[in-house]
């Protein structure tokens, strides 16, 4: 197996560069246990600690995959892969609240159909938004919330709650 | 759509006051980026995957912070209404007064780079220190560099106090960068300069000891930003640096930090290229670049006089010239503590007027040839006369040229000063009677009608012996005055400094 093909398999479940690296580290030690014959207790760690999600991709990997690498290739394929994935530039998506994993999935596979199966999205809660989102890509940052539509329109909205002041 | 475009960048790595981030795709060297709660950082570095940044203020930084660029380069409020101020690098008042609004009009450029040959002109203009030791003997020029070096306690800022206070009414403007001193320090100064109003017509620029690394390497350049705002409008500005061994220490702690190959002492390999970047934007200025001057005085204490360091080598060599303090004349009394022969001024010459640059050197050769009879002196009780003659004149030079802290001695007074040694008033007189006599020769020289008519011409005589010459009718004259106070005080001679002091004051 190449690292381009392991990103691609890694990249098929998972929409942000954590999860990424979580995907890549269960397979691992997946991976080490077949080929160094470890013991259950000592391969266990990762596995024990990964989603209900996480484990269903794992148990169902197809077992030829295995066969695949080799005690040789095993650690130079896998740290190629991590350097690979860590160069992916993710979305920076800002909102104000915290989205479930399958809207996360849903986002991250929606975003695929236009920018490539290599994109990643990563998302930070940031409450001052109130509303809508901003985005930071490649270090250029947009902000849709409504935070700042608030603030644009400062001194309108302002007039307005004047005026309602004084009709009442 | 409501839409607000920024550049950002988010902080990767955090060391201690200096951060990595990736983003900020256009920032440059020298931009200010600021976070979401208001922390400040100051671009170091472009890096090939990020952007090293140097935390200006205190508060926390960690990974995943998100800084926006502001689309400004770091600059310093200017303007005349900082005569009389202490700010912090960054323009902010330390001294507890705000700001007056029209500071937000004008900034000036930390780091801008030295006007070229074609915008210079010669040094041709001394600065008066109204010292004599210094203004006689090793004189500094307007936009002249004179490195201040010497060990701790050996009274280097007494000294530059004294130049400032002295450049009252001259329309010199002082900036004093105080650079990571402690609070108390800077606290004391201030009130010096208050007390001798001084402080009208200098700019206090201090980072103090417990103040951010990066701010303390930032003062010297907010010095010279400041210094270049007044040049500009035609301005000779003085610019005191204190000191540069603690700003190259801050600039060792910062290339560290940013895993900088370390060099010898563990200085980076560019530290020459810092302090030489900030010395060039000292010079003479034609018009062309606005005309006026800077003159720096980069200050640097050594360890047990050894002056042979990396730092003080370094700086010594992009000076036009050093003035060597040492703590053992300190402590014999001489003020100021300059040891004049290892101690020159490479520019300062070119200043002078004929008489005091001939007399200068006349006096110079006196002095080395003094210190070459003085071993020969040690083992003889005979001595030839033109011996004892050398020996006398170098004793009451040496008496002639110290001088109490906070007084000033006007040019035409220190020619005449420097010359009497060389009449026939201090032949055959031992050190006491130069050293009683002194404040009543600076109070003869100021009072007396006819002393006075001498003094006033002194500057114009045409050499050196024209000026012997003339003294030489004037000191049976002198002498007759000083006779009865040299007997009446031989007595007191622990009155003597004060006294001296007090003479001066009253001339000045």
């Amino acid at each position: 197996m190449t690292p381009e093909e392991l990103v691609d398999l890694i990249l098929h479940e998972s929409f942000t560069p954590t999860s990424a690296m979580r995907y890549l580290r269960l397979l691992k030690e997946r991976v080490s246990d077949k080929l160094f014959q470890a013991t259950e207790e000592a391969g266990q760690s990762e596995y024990q600690l990964a989603s209900v999600r996480e484990k269903q991709w794992l148990d169902n990997l197809p077992i030829d995959l295995f066969n695949r690498f080799n005690q040789n290739s095993l650690h130079n394929i896998f740290t190629r892969a991590e350097e690979n994935i860590k160069s992916i530039q993710p979305l920076i998506i800002f909102l104000a609240f915290e989205l479930p994993e399958t809207e996360i999935s849903t986002l991250g596979a929606y975003l695929r159909q236009d920018f490539g199966s290599h994109f990643l999205i990563e998302l930070r809660i940031n409450p001052y938004l109130i509303a809508g989102a901003a985005f930071s890509w490649k270090g250029i940052y947009k902000d849709y919330s409504l935070q700042q539509k608030i603030s644009d329109n400062h001194q309108a909205i302002l007039k307005v709650l004047e005026e309602y002041r004084h009709k009442k | 759509m409501a839409q607000k475009t920024q550049e950002v960048g988010f902080v990767t790595s955090v060391n201690n006051f200096l951060i990595h981030l990736n983003g900020l795709p256009s920032v440059r060297i020298n931009d200010l980026i600021e976070s979401d709660n208001g922390i400040r950082a100051w671009v170091n570095a472009l890096l090939p995957d990020s952007v090293e940044a140097l935390v200006l203020d205190e508060g926390k930084s960690q990974p995943g912070q998100l800084f926006r660029s502001t689309g400004q380069k770091i600059t310093t409020p200017s303007g005349q209404f900082l005569l009389g101020r202490a700010i912090n690098p960054l323009g902010v008042p330390i001294d507890g007064k705000i700001l007056p609004k029209e500071s937000s009009k004008t900034s000036a450029d930390f780091d801008r780079s030295a006007p070229g040959i074609k915008f210079r002109q010669t040094i041709n203009e001394q600065l008066q220190t109204g010292i004599i030791l210094v203004d006689s003997l090793i004189p500094i020029g307007k936009g002249q560099r004179e490195l201040v070096i010497g060990d701790p306690r050996s009274g280097k800022i007494d000294f530059l106090i004294d130049v400032i206070i002295n450049q009252k009414n001259t329309g010199v403007i002082c900036i004093y960068a105080s650079i990571g001193k402690p609070i108390a320090e800077v606290r004391s100064l201030i009130d010096t300069l208050r007390t001798n109003q001084a402080l009208p017509y200098t700019i206090i620029v201090a980072a103090s000891s417990s103040d951010p690394a990066p701010l303390i390497f930032l003062t010297p350049q907010t010095a010279f930003a400041l210094a270049e705002y007044f040049q500009t409008q035609g301005k000779d500005i003085l610019v005191i640096l204190d000191d540069l061994g603690i700003h190259a220490k801050i600039y060792r702690e910062i290339a560290l930090l940013g895993d900088r190959a370390p060099g010898r002492e563990s200085y980076p390999g560019d530290i020459f290229y810092q302090h030489a970047h900030l010395l060039e934007r000292a010079g003479n200025f034609n018009p062309m670049a606005g005309g006026g001057s800077i003159t720096a005085l980069p200050v640097i204490d050594t360890n047990l006089n050894d002056f042979t360091g990396f730092i003080p080598t370094n700086i010594m060599a992009m000076t036009d010239g050093h003035l060597l303090f040492r703590s053992a004349l300190f402590n014999q009394g001489q003020r100021p503590a300059i040891d004049l022969s290892l101690s020159v001024s490479r520019v300062g010459q070119q200043t002078q007027n004929r008489v005091q640059n001939s007399l200068a050197t006349r006096v110079k050769q006196i002095l080395a040839e003094a210190a070459q009879l003085e071993t020969v002196s040690s083992f003889s009780f005979e001595l030839p006369y033109a011996t004892r003659l050398t020996l006398n004149q170098r004793d009451a030079i040496e008496e002639m040229i110290k001088q109490p802290p906070l007084t000033r001695l006007p040019r035409e007074l220190q020619i005449i000063l420097l010359a009497l040694p060389l009449t026939n008033l201090f032949q055959d007189k031992d050190k006491s009677f130069a050293r009683l006599n002194h404040g009543r020769i600076i109070e003869l020289l100021s009072t007396e009608p006819e002393l006075i008519n001498l003094v006033r011409e002194a500057t114009q005589l045409s050499s050196e012996d024209q000026l012997l010459s003339v003294l030489q009718q004037y000191t049976p004259y002198i002498a007759s005055l000083l006779q009865p106070t040299a007997t009446t005080r031989a007595n007191s001679s622990h009155m003597k400094m004060s006294n001296t002091s007090a003479t001066i004051q009253k001339v000045t």
